[in-house]
């Protein structure tokens, strides 16, 4: 996630509801649980996360992630990678950044 | 390597590298922007791996105006892009050869089954941009979510079931505002598009870029007949 005011850290919770919603969204009760969403690791400090699903529906989550990231304030939300196993996760994971570097200054006007 | 494309992006000329360095970071090969020429461009002194389209947005009611920017302009940009605003307009659109692909951001209705087919027919391409999402934000209700799914996935059926081939863009005026492409085709896939909704960031963008760039260059005389080199 990429906060365009400055490094805003966003806790677990507020992550986790607007992805639900999404998905419940396109999908209903039903296709959130055919789904089998979890978020499974959640850094704060990176704020980046590592959300597991049943393969057949990959299209659907990312599809909810990008509608979630629009619904936090002046938030970008992205897929980093998708990948089979939670040690390759865990690997991206700590990869990244602590804090978010951020090469664009925002343009638009309070 | 599938190298993709977002044909839509508004911005000045000061704020071009921005969009650039943010879209090489999401993955994109090349992005074009709104209202820049290919003589601007020329002038333009980028070094990044990031090609930059020239594209032409054409708003029109009345299908005279329309003739006379094609007529003045087609030569100048390399992408065409009709924002048709009643019936006659959007038939126009279809029928005419220089226009490349059409938008019906915030003219939705005027998609429907006979445009569609003419569409088709024609080979025109049906432009799908992300512009109306961001509409939500935390405080957005269920029906204006309700709303806004619904346009895709009507445009996107309907596209799907008479043959129109779709490019998807971000219709971006922020670099913020730009997404992976793979979120964009995922997106798409679900609301209706299916298996196809990849070529629509990578293949048919690809294609429209370069039949255009063969049409603008020396080499071309006539649809069919090109001169071949000595």
């Amino acid at each position: 996630m990429e906060s365009k005011n400055g490094d805003k850290i966003w806790k677990r919770r507020e992550i986790e509801e607007p992805l639900i919603n999404s998905l419940l969204v396109l999908r209903g009760i039903v296709g959130l649980v055919e789904t089998n969403f979890k978020l499974v690791k959640y850094d704060e400090q990176r704020s980046a996360g590592i959300i597991s699903c049943f393969h057949k529906h990959v299209d659907l989550v990312r599809s909810a992630i990008l509608m979630a990231g629009y619904r936090l304030d002046n938030t970008v939300m992205y897929t980093v990678k998708t990948t089979g196993t939670l040690k390759k996760a865990i690997k991206i994971l700590e990869s990244m950044p602590k804090i978010i570097s951020h090469n664009f200054v925002d343009t638009r006007k309070e | 390597m599938r190298k993709f494309y977002d044909l839509y992006i508004v911005a000045s000329t000061e704020d071009i590298p921005k969009f650039l360095e943010r879209g090489l970071k999401l993955g994109y090969r090349g992005i074009a922007i709104s209202g820049l020429s290919i003589s601007t461009r020329e002038k333009l002194e980028i070094d990044l791996n990031v090609e930059i389209i020239s594209r032409l947005d054409l708003y029109f009611d009345r299908n005279i105006q329309a003739k006379r920017i094609l007529r003045k302009e087609r030569r100048n940009f390399e992408i065409i892009v009709a924002h048709p605003k009643n019936v006659n307009a959007a038939r126009f659109s279809a029928r005419d050869r220089r226009i490349d692909m059409i938008n019906f951001h915030g003219n939705e209705h005027l998609f429907g089954p006979v445009q569609a087919k003419l569409m088709a027919n024609e080979g025109k391409i049906l432009e799908v941009c992300l512009k109306r999402i961001r509409v939500l934000n935390k405080k957005s209700s269920l029906r204006t979510l309700f709303s806004i799914i619904r346009r895709y996935y009507n445009m996107l059926t309907l596209a799907r079931e008479m043959g129109v081939d779709v490019v998807c863009s971000s219709g971006a005026s922020d670099p913020y505002e730009m997404h992976p492409p793979r979120d964009i085709a995922a997106f798409i896939s679900t609301l209706g598009l299916g298996d196809r909704a990849i070529y629509s960031l990578s293949k048919i963008p690809m294609s429209i870029v370069e039949r255009n760039r063969l049409k603008l260059s020396n080499k071309f005389i006539a649809p069919g007949v090109m001169l071949l080199d000595e």
